[in-house]
């Protein structure tokens, strides 16, 4: 089941946001600052909007930390109002999800001060609704906040979910994460580690095989009489492996939202790399949500998709700033969503035409 | 505001851009647009009156189906921004071409029904100008045709067509193209004009081109309506 609508309101650098244009492949471009992060960070939300963890979590992929919740408000467009993100899938189900910012207030004891301080403590609020073809069929309401912290205590989160009306299951690969091979294990204690071993022998055939030793994952190269750690290899070779374990671990309906897709790989490579995310997306059925800026990773994107006859369903959208005409209403999109089809992105770019 | 003008041609940019310095004279001089490949789009882009206009040239008609996310926006190093107004302004056609082919969809009904379909998706809805008046089968030669000045018009009817008639007599079997016809016509008066640019640039030439020519008004009418640099 894949997401095909998303509107998002009031959610960081996005007043309002609408696109009706997602696919199985979904590329987001667009300048510096207008709002693609956002739009995946939203994306995540939605999807795993079943744990009230997620919205401060998003955070963290900026490295802004969790803390003491004084991030929070880096959330909201204006910490005033809700942020709503709704989602349709397949054109059945509709899910949404709000997010407001509240503020618990507590006494801050001092026992050298005889008079009490009032803090506030920044938390979040979040509801998630979920129909099926409009009928309404359940929702889940959470609290996320920080408990009242003791003098001794250490701060603890604390939430309650009550159902969990519609799983979908996501992972979100930032730009500025860390490699993460967690999803590499586990796709070989499934015994899945082939899917990965071909395409990555296409991308460099010195890699004779992969094997997870204890908690590592070591390569095998040819000529080399021992294993090595899979770091060893260089990023565009790490970013294939880790791109594809995680494709693999939203297997059956999925989604992967993956920031700067292209970081580290070489222009004479991206073919290949397509070749090999596109057609591991559409055998693992996972609807793939990525962003890019360069032109080549277009341009390869575009060649790729023109040669193979079973393509999954594929979008471009080009996110742009509306121009600022000093106040503007609250319900007014200050980024637009420009799709392309899948024609029209490939005779677009063939024609050498600037599509970011 | 910003204003995309899809053309057909780099002709047609030229021409277009001649007819908008005689009818607002801050409109700027052009630069030199390099030849298109076969597959490749031109345009230019100007800063007018605190408007953008941007000149595309979509090398024939056919393509346009398949340029309305790009129509939407302008990207460009200087500047990003979204589209408000789109003009489409193209050959008319007629059903058979010069040397009597059949010309797909050609004529002024047919060929505004097809752009019409095509363009059905843009957004915003484009506005349509096909010349040579928005009315009648043809193409822009067909409106320049109506600006040669009006001394030299026998070249074009008398000598041209007795040229015409005499070639076939000799078994010339293609009649040359109206824009072959026009590109001839300037290089009777300048060695340079076969040359794209320099047929380009002596349309402002007074003595062979007549920019106060009524053939002119229906467009010079509807570009006064739809752009917002007047």
């Amino acid at each position: 089941m894949a997401l095909d609508r998303i509107t998002v309101e009031n959610f960081r650098g996005l007043r309002v946001f609408s696109c009706d244009r997602l696919a199985d492949i979904t590329i987001l471009g667009g300048r510096n600052n207008c709002g693609k992060t956002s739009v995946l960070e939203a994306i995540c939300i939605l999807l795993l909007g079943n744990t009230s963890a997620i919205a401060p979590r998003v955070n963290d992929f900026r490295a802004l930390p969790i803390g003491e919740g004084e991030n929070l408000p880096a959330l909201f467009f204006d910490p005033e109002r809700d942020i709503r993100i709704e989602g349709v899938f397949t054109d059945t189900v509709r899910r949404e999800v709000r997010i407001s910012l509240a503020y618990a207030e507590q006494e801050d004891y001092d026992e050298a001060k005889t008079d009490q301080t009032l803090s506030r403590t920044p938390m979040l609020r979040q509801t998630l609704h979920v129909d099926n073809n409009s009928a309404h069929v359940s929702d889940v309401s959470m609290t996320f906040r920080r408990k009242a912290q003791s003098p001794e205590g250490a701060a603890a989160w604390e939430y309650a979910s009550t159902s969990e009306p519609f799983r979908k299951y996501a992972r979100y690969l930032a730009t500025q994460m860390p490699i993460d091979l967690t999803n590499v294990e586990h796709l070989f204690l499934a015994k899945a580690d082939t899917l990965l071993l071909e395409p990555l022998q296409a991308f460099d055939s010195r890699i004779q095989g992969i094997q997870v030793v204890g908690k590592r994952v070591m390569v095998n190269l040819h000529g080399c009489p021992r294993l090595l750690p899979i770091q060893v290899l260089g990023d565009g070779a790490l970013k294939l492996v880790v791109v594809l374990a995680n494709l693999w671990a939203c297997r059956n309906g999925g989604t992967l939202c993956a920031d700067e897709l292209d970081n580290g790989l070489h222009y004479s490579v991206l073919p290949l790399f397509w070749r090999s995310v596109l057609a591991f997306a559409k055998a693992q059925q996972v609807q793939l949500i990525a962003t890019t800026h360069r032109i080549e990773m277009l341009q390869s994107l575009a060649t790729v998709l023109g040669e193979m006859g079973d393509a999954p369903t594929f979008s471009y959208i080009n996110l742009m700033q509306t121009q600022e005409k000093g106040d503007e209403a609250q319900d007014s999109p200050n980024v637009i969503a420009n799709g392309y089809s899948k024609d029209e992105f490939i005779s677009t770019v063939n024609l050498g035409l600037e599509v970011r | 505001m910003t204003c995309r003008v899809f053309v057909e041609g780099v002709d047609d940019i030229r021409f277009l851009q001649h007819l908008l310095k005689v009818l607002v004279p801050t409109f700027p001089d052009w630069e030199k647009l390099t030849t298109p490949g076969p597959n490749e789009i031109k345009e230019t882009f100007v800063d007018v009156g605190g408007h953008t206009l941007v000149l595309t040239a979509t090398q024939g008609w056919p393509k346009i189906g398949s340029l309305g996310p790009y129509a939407r926006t302008f990207a460009h190093p200087r500047q990003q921004m979204i589209v408000d107004r789109i003009l489409i302004l193209f050959d008319a056609d007629a059903p058979l071409t010069n040397n009597r082919q059949p010309c797909a969809d050609g004529g002024f009904q047919a060929r505004l029904a097809a752009l019409k379909e095509k363009t059905a998706r843009f957004a915003p809805k484009p506005l349509f100008f096909l010349y040579p008046d928005n009315a009648s089968d043809g193409t822009l030669e067909t409106l320049l045709e109506g600006m040669v000045a009006a001394d030299k018009r026998p070249i074009l009817t008398e000598c041209w067509e007795h040229f015409c008639a005499c070639t076939q007599r000799h078994g010339a079997t293609y009649l040359p193209t109206p824009k072959a016809k026009l590109h001839q016509y300037a290089a009777l008066f300048d060695k340079d004009a076969m040359s794209k640019d320099y047929f380009c640039s002596s349309l402002g030439n007074p003595e062979l081109w007549d920019w106060t020519s009524p053939v002119l008004a229906p467009l010079v009418d509807f570009l006064r309506r739809e752009l917002p640099i007047f």
